[in-house]
């Protein structure tokens, strides 16, 4: 019956109620969705993670731009390869990518990927083809296309396509992956990237493998100790550390701005709770009469702001799911992957924390109306 | 008989120190006897209501002392104090004060929800006052719905709820026309009647000829009844 008395207190000024509701559900629409991507970047870090699991990458210490453009010298590579327990030791670049044609620009999630061809099956692991083959040692103009990028160009396996003066003949086009930016990137022999981007063979970071049985933790301690002034070695964990510090970083610029919102639907909530308990003054004086105590008044109150808060939650989550739906159907369309993930946990925390921003914000009025004098109260016009 | 209200030395003062400081209860002694029905009497602003919000327990004296059932207030904490108020006062307003958004069923079943009943037996209890009062076909209205005598019958089964030691009135027919106040004061009569003692606060003379005891107040004292009636 309460709950009913709460929902039909809130029925008693429509408009206003509607309007805060309108406010909250704004801020928890954008939480939803600036969430749904912030959920989908840690899980493409979960992917991230998962795929370099047991490697070490090794980069030149003056490292600038793109990874893999700063050369290693021979020295330091041959002695990174001859360190105590390392299996093997795969070189890569990062490049531009730029459109077809050999035109600058393109997918900003797209990248010229150059790897030792007989490597190209290890690229990411757990990575598999759509169609098509992995690349072979000694091919030079080969190349194996992202999911997203193949379908934004209608590559086809087989097909020659220009990219950065080179006609690369696709061999092979990835099925899509977690991982956004293998889906809009081109992967092509090592040396072939060396030279359209004016590298000279050194270029390239390195991926250490571990042999067998052998802690990868342990042995990027061993390959730190070549040369720590020339060489940056970033083990499992520290490369785990800095992926998910950068998501951090980012979830938190794309969280404030819901959470600026989210302020302005608590600010609109207590001037709601506010006006609603100036008008029902001489209740709260009845109710005191007939031996209210103030812990039910406030009660009363916070409940009712907090139905707000849910009634707010829920529309802004519903909508809010509604758009990443959309969203993810136009990102499909482009990139061959949906880039918004409105899991339960997001839902969950949405609605949670919807009501009790609406709580939170009904309590000082609420404390005022349990603290109102009964005799002014009732005397209240 | 027992006391069951008393109020001794009590003293309120509003905007005190100020240039517009009101003695509103100027140091009043009064006790109400079980099943005794007093009549407060007197010109507006004299005191009454603030007399019977301090033995109600909803305002607290500045000097003085207020025993319900034995139960002096000032010993008691606000929370307390709001239970006190829950089980042994039942107040009547004049403007019946009932919440427009619960029907008259719903308005009863209040005070039984602030006194700890449990639902079911709040429910009953509240359709048995209806009933009783005549508004056993009323029960869900809202009180727009309801006319003035109805509405205030609705506000008496809610002091009612709780089978109070005391019900406090205040000019309970103040809004009524004639027909209904007598209505009004012959529901009062009738639980007097039945045991229930009663404070009424009014301006008419007919409840202070149908009270047992009429107390005249005048500038926050109890004083002589005038001459030509109030």
């Amino acid at each position: 019956m309460r709950v009913l008395e709460v929902f039909r207190n809130l029925g008693r000024r429509k408009l206003r109620t509607l309007l805060t509701v309108a406010g909250i559900a704004v801020g928890i629409w954008a939480l939803t969705v600036m969430g749904s991507l912030s959920e989908f970047m840690n899980s493409m870090v979960d992917v991230q993670i998962e795929q370099s699991k047991g490697q070490i990458e090794v980069s030149s210490a003056y490292q600038m731009g793109a990874p893999g453009l700063t050369p290693i010298p021979a020295d330091l590579r041959a002695a990174v390869a001859a360190t105590e327990g390392v299996d093997r030791v795969v070189p890569f670049v990062v490049s531009a990518l730029g459109k077809p044609g050999g035109k600058p620009g393109g997918d900003a999630t797209g990248a010229l990927l150059g790897y030792p061809p007989e490597e190209t099956p290890n690229v990411v692991r757990g990575i598999r083809l759509d169609s098509g083959q992995f690349l072979s040692a000694g091919e030079t103009d080969t190349a194996l296309a992202g999911n997203a990028l193949a379908r934004k160009y209608h590559l086809k396996v087989g097909q020659r396509v220009n990219f950065r003066g080179v006609d690369f003949r696709i061999k092979g086009i990835f099925k899509p992956y977690e991982a956004i930016w293998m889906n809009g990137s081109l992967v092509a022999p090592i040396d072939t990237v060396r030279t359209v981007s004016s590298l000279g063979p050194d270029a390239g970071n390195l991926v250490v493998y571990p042999k067998s049985g052998v802690d990868a933790e342990t042995l990027a301690t061993r390959l730190k100790k070549i040369d720590p002034a020339k060489l940056k070695v970033s083990s499992p964990k520290e490369a785990e550390k800095d992926a998910r510090q950068t998501v951090a970083i980012f979830s938190a610029i794309v969280l404030a701005g819901a959470v600026l919102a989210l302020v302005v639907g608590g600010f609109s909530t207590i001037n709601t709770m506010v006006m609603a308990i100036a008008e029902r003054s001489r209740e709260i004086g009845l109710k005191k009469a007939l031996g209210a105590t103030d812990g039910s008044v406030l009660r009363e109150y916070v409940l009712e702001s907090g139905a707000v808060g849910l009634l707010g939650g829920a529309v802004g989550v519903v909508f809010g799911v509604l758009a990443t739906a959309i969203l993810n159907g136009i990102m499909r369309a482009r990139l061959g992957l949906a880039i918004f993930s409105p899991t339960p946990r997001l839902v969950v925390f949405a609605l949670v924390f919807a009501v009790a921003l609406g709580a939170v914000a009904g309590i000082v009025p609420a404390w005022r109306a349990a603290r109102l004098d009964p005799v002014r109260a009732l005397r209240a016009e | 008989m027992a006391i069951v209200v008393e109020g001794t030395g009590l003293q309120k003062v509003y905007h005190r120190g100020r240039r517009n400081e009101v003695h509103a209860v100027n140091g009043i002694d009064i006790s109400v006897e079980r099943g005794e029905f007093v009549a407060i009497m007197g010109p507006s602003g004299s005191g009454k209501s603030t007399l019977l919000h301090l033995l109600g327990g909803l305002d607290q004296p500045d000097a003085g002392e207020v025993r319900i059932d034995g139960v002096t207030h000032a010993s008691l904490s606000r929370g307390q104090l709001a239970g006190l108020r829950a089980r042994k006062v039942g107040f009547v307003f004049q403007q019946f004060h009932l919440i427009p958004t619960l029907t008259a069923l719903e308005n009863v079943m209040l005070a039984g929800r602030y006194a700890g009943m449990p639902w079911r037996k709040q429910r009953g209890r509240a359709r048995e006052l209806l009933e009783q009062f005549g508004l056993g076909q009323r029960t869900s209205h809202k009180p727009s719905e309801l006319s003035g005598g109805e509405a205030q019958r609705v506000a008496l089964a809610r002091a009612l709820m709780n089978s109070p030691a005391i019900i406090l009135a205040d000019e309970p027919t103040g809004e009524l026309d004639s027909a209904t106040t007598r209505e009004i004061i012959n529901l009062l009569l009738g639980l007097n009647r039945g045991g229930q003692s009663l404070v009424v606060v009014t301006h008419n003379p007919v409840v202070g000829e149908a009270a047992h005891r009429v107390l005249h107040v005048v500038d926050g004292r109890i004083s002589d009844p005038p001459p030509g009636g109030f």
